[in-house]
């Protein structure tokens, strides 16, 4: 009941907030100041999952296999290598650390 | 006017080819969390049904991690923390989106990281049909590979062991990257987000400090021209 009750519950949360701007808003349209700023949230939001993927939860306990990982995978795609080329990469990279960090 | 369907059904193809990459790898991000779920004791129906309904691959990975340590009502509370900022995106979305309140709603219902960063048109327009064909693969692969890594019952440290874990934070960082080359003063948006985060992270709990760094947009903001002539 704990497992599924809480399933269930984040079923509802999560659909309740993609849900949240036609249910606040209708037709309104967002003010134009504000539209400017949307352009930029995706990589704000991205870059603060990143950041918590690669600090650990108390931003303390830096994971140093995936840090590599993610900067070789960053330094790929500036050169213009594909996505799947990039993360692929990236994995091996990681699993290699670890292999030699033991 | 009336779209044509070819046009329809072009624009929902280009999203299903933007989401083909994003859905190999949450393919196999999926196949570590239903291993992990499995060895927490969610068995195989659980997560597949998790993943299915709540399709938020960050949220997920966080309820599965605080339900082993505390409470339910602790572990809803951070995940959906975690999954606030589809609040944001949501809203932002809204101006792009057709029909009633419902219809809109249920089209928002498609909203993921990868497919909003694809979807994106720039100056804060969307593509709903793109939207909805790059969620698509997502969908499927984060699904599928979430009942197949319970049902096969993988031993989670070999996901760790073959470094798996580290496709999701490289595949955002690849999608930020993707998205500030559009704009002149992303660099700024995604330096200043990373500070807010790591500071927030401090003093807050992760979902908080995601929050915190959707602050991080006003860094963004172009001054306006000014129209005035020198004194």
């Amino acid at each position: 009941v704990r497992l599924w009750g809480s399933i269930l519950a984040l079923v509802v949360t999560a659909s309740t907030l993609k849900a949240a701007g036609p249910v606040a808003l209708g037709s309104r349209r967002l003010r134009p100041a504000l539209a400017r700023l949307v352009e930029s949230l995706a990589p704000a939001l991205l870059t603060a999952l990143v950041v918590v993927a690669l600090l650990g939860e108390q931003g303390r306990a830096p994971d140093i296999a995936r840090v590599a990982g993610v900067v070789v995978a960053v330094v790929l795609f500036l050169r213009r290598a594909p996505l799947l080329l990039c993360v692929v990469t990236a994995t091996i990279v990681t699993a290699l650390v670890r292999v030699v960090g033991g | 006017m009336r779209r044509s369907q070819p046009e329809t059904r072009e624009r929902y193809v280009r999203g299903l080819r933007l989401g083909a990459g994003p859905g190999l790898v949450v393919f196999v991000i999926g196949l570590s969390f239903g291993a992990t779920a499995r060895m927490a004791g969610w068995g195989v129906l659980a997560p597949t049904v998790s993943s299915a309904l709540t399709f938020s691959g960050s949220a997920q990975f966080t309820l599965l991690t605080a339900l082993t340590s505390g409470s339910a009502v602790a572990a809803v509370v951070a995940a959906t923390l975690i999954n606030a900022r589809y609040l944001v995106m949501s809203l932002a979305l809204n101006d792009s989106l057709r029909g009633s309140r419902l219809t809109r709603s249920l089209q928002a219902q498609a909203l993921c990281d990868a497919s909003f960063v694809g979807a994106h048109l720039g100056g804060g327009r969307f593509d709903p049909l793109v939207l909805l064909g790059a969620s698509t693969p997502q969908w499927v692969g984060w699904v599928s590979g979430t009942f197949l890594g319970a049902a096969a019952g993988l031993p989670p440290e070999l996901a760790h062991r073959l470094g798996v874990d580290v496709a999701f934070p490289a595949f955002f960082a690849l999608l930020a990257l993707a998205d500030v080359r559009r704009s002149s003063t992303g660099g700024r948006v995604i330096t200043v987000a990373a500070i807010l985060t790591v500071v927030g992270l401090q003093v807050l709990d992760a979902g908080t400090a995601v929050l915190l760094a959707s602050t991080a947009v006003l860094a963004g903001m172009k001054r306006p021209p000014t129209t005035r002539e020198g004194p």
